[in-house]
């Protein structure tokens, strides 16, 4: 590929993620070949529900190891949440008796907090972080549960003053990725670099040390991520199979996934971004998002 | 007694060396002249003319009181002349730079049928409040939210091209799903609206209704936001007058009533009030402002 052009099409890419108030990390690789195309990825970001990923990887290590069995059942209390944006558990009304590998299903594919929170009862925050480095996984911080993502400063204003929220997210940043809210501060939240994962997706769809069996149960969940307005669009179609999954956390947009190509060609596909926007629902945003990352992969596959 | 009006009397009579021509100079009838000087005399407590000779002959006390007399006079004389420049000393007001120099002088000519000289300084807001602050100007036209204003103008819309709806909704500037490479149409506003109660609440909506960040901009100058609106399918956030004066056709806005305040800064509250009740239509007409009872001028 020609450096010059990757740069030229890198500096118009950052153009336009900025008209559309948008910053943050990409990072494309063809996961046969390994080139790769991105925009800061050695950036950390906050990663929100990414780290389902991390957690539903362990789970499963852990159900292969013996330590758990996958049909015991839990005791779910109600998540009692009202507002909208939440899925599954969380939005129940009464306990509910469901099997661990149910749980693993709704955390990965339908992002439900209250069911990755009852994953972290089993497995604790800090012995999954333990776990990664045994499985080849580096650079990834697991530091707290879901519930602790919802105390957010949104969660305790009137809907209609949700916008302060973000507004308060985009401008209390510290110096060195710091920030007044713990939830988006890099050394307090769950965190990590486009690159770091990346080399998770890699470990999934490629041999590592992830055992064969978790990772297949890991790309298949994926598969099935009932989310898909943000990267989706772009880059799922009949010839195609868009494995992903998304977090969202006041301005931060994220979504990380793989696309295998019926010609056998795989990309992985690490989106991590922050808008400058105080706006709830931003639909241009998240199309933005997916062009900027479908533009990177089409210069990698047709350089 | 009138001191200065038998002064006068006293010196005019002196010079001329006749009561009637010296009361004809005080443009007073004769038998008033010689009441005056009587007056003065019996004031100073000696006579001033020799009454026993033909004409008016001063006496030798006479004498020796023209020079203060005539003192007297002229200190008079100069003071009325130094109200009379200290009133036409003109007022200078800061007035917003988007005015036309066609309204300018039209303000002008009519503040002056009113009894007021204006200087007019042209400036942006933050300009104008600055200018009073320092003294610079006496009072300005300041950009105040509706509430506190005297002068309201309306805002809305304008474009290159005639719209067939009554009403603009920053909304309709959203890019569908389907248009990604197309240019977006922008929203711009002028230096005279960068102010929190109009620049933030566009900003507002523009996040609200899902625009991109520079699909509503702060241009440096009312010119340059016009080249861009002139060339485009730009709109640029202007009051019915500009957009006539400008060539573009004006709509309100759909999701937000903005209105352009304006209140009078003076450091000396005589000022304020004189420009507020004499100057108060012509100011309105300048500005493109509403009537009190809503039309416009």
């Amino acid at each position: 590929m020609n450096a010059t052009n990757a740069a030229n099409l890198i500096r118009e890419l950052r153009r336009t993620l900025d008209d559309g108030g948008l910053s943050g990390s990409f990072l494309v690789r063809d996961l046969r070949s390994g080139e790769e195309l991105g925009i800061e990825p050695d950036l950390e970001f906050p990663i929100a529900s990414v780290v389902k990923i991390p957690l539903a990887v362990a789970t499963l290590e852990r159900i292969r190891r013996g330590e758990l069995d996958g049909s015991t059942q839990v005791t779910v209390r109600p998540g009692g949440i009202t507002a909208s944006g939440p899925t599954g558990l969380s939005k129940f009304r009464h306990p509910a008796r469901i099997a661990v590998d149910d749980l693993l299903y709704l955390s990965t594919s339908v992002s439900d907090n209250t069911a990755a929170d009852a994953l972290f009862a089993l497995t604790p925050p800090a012995e999954v972080s333990a776990l990664l480095p045994e499985l080849g996984i580096q650079g990834i911080a697991v530091r707290h549960t879901m519930r602790e993502l919802s105390e957010t400063p949104a969660e305790r204003l009137d809907p209609a003053d949700a916008h302060l929220a973000h507004f308060l997210a985009i401008e209390a940043g510290t110096a060195g990725r710091g920030h007044r809210i713990p939830l988006l501060d890099v050394t307090r939240a769950n965190s990590g670099s486009a690159r770091a994962l990346m080399e998770l997706l890699r470990a999934l769809w490629t041999p590592s040390r992830i055992d064969a069996g978790v990772s297949e149960r890991v790309r298949a969940l994926m598969g099935d991520n009932l989310l898909r307005h943000r990267l989706a669009p772009d880059f799922s179609s009949d010839a195609s199979k868009w494995s992903s999954k998304t977090g969202t956390l006041l301005n931060l947009r994220h979504e990380i996934g793989v696309v295998e190509h019926a010609d056998g060609q795989v990309f992985g596909v690490v989106v991590l971004t922050e808008s400058r926007v105080p706006a709830i629902s931003q639909p241009g945003a998240e199309a933005l998002m997916a062009q900027v990352a479908r533009t990177l992969r089409d210069r990698l596959r047709h350089p | 007694m009138d001191l200065l009006g038998a002064c006068r009397a006293f010196v005019n009579v002196s010079e001329r060396g006749s009561f009637t021509e010296g009361a004809a100079a005080t443009r007073v009838p004769q038998s008033v002249a010689s009441r005056r000087i009587a007056a003065l005399e019996r004031h100073l407590g000696e006579r001033l003319f020799d009454r026993s000779s033909r004409g008016a002959t001063l006496t030798q006390f006479g004498r020796d009181m023209l020079p203060p007399a005539k003192r007297l006079v002229r200190l008079a004389d100069d003071l009325e002349h130094e109200a009379k420049r200290a009133r036409l000393n003109p007022l200078r007001l800061a007035v917003p730079d988007s005015c036309t120099t066609r309204d300018l002088a039209r303000l002008d000519a009519e503040a002056r049928r009113n009894g007021v000289h204006l200087d007019l300084h042209a400036a942006a807001p933050a300009g104008r409040t600055e200018l009073v602050r320092s003294r610079e100007a006496r009072a300005a036209l300041a950009a105040v939210p509706p509430g506190d204003a005297t002068w309201s103008v309306r805002l809305g819309l304008a474009g290159a091209t005639d719209r067939i709806a009554d009403t603009v909704y920053v909304e309709t500037l959203r890019a569908g799903r389907a248009e990604r490479s197309s240019r977006r149409s922008r929203i711009w506003i002028q230096p005279e609206d960068d102010v929190p109660h109009i620049r933030d609440p566009m900003f507002r909506i523009r996040d609200a209704v899902g625009l991109q960040p520079a699909q509503v901009t702060v241009s440096t100058t009312l010119a340059a936001a016009t080249a861009e609106v002139l060339g485009s399918t730009d709109l640029l956030l202007c009051s019915p007058k500009q957009a006539e004066e400008l060539g573009l056709h004006w709509r309100p806005v759909g999701e937000v009533d903005l209105v352009r305040g304006f209140a009078v800064a003076a450091a000396v509250r005589d000022d304020a009030e004189r420009i507020r009740t004499r100057l108060w239509h012509a100011i309105a007409r300048c500005l493109g402002a509403h009537e009190q009872d809503g039309e416009t001028p």
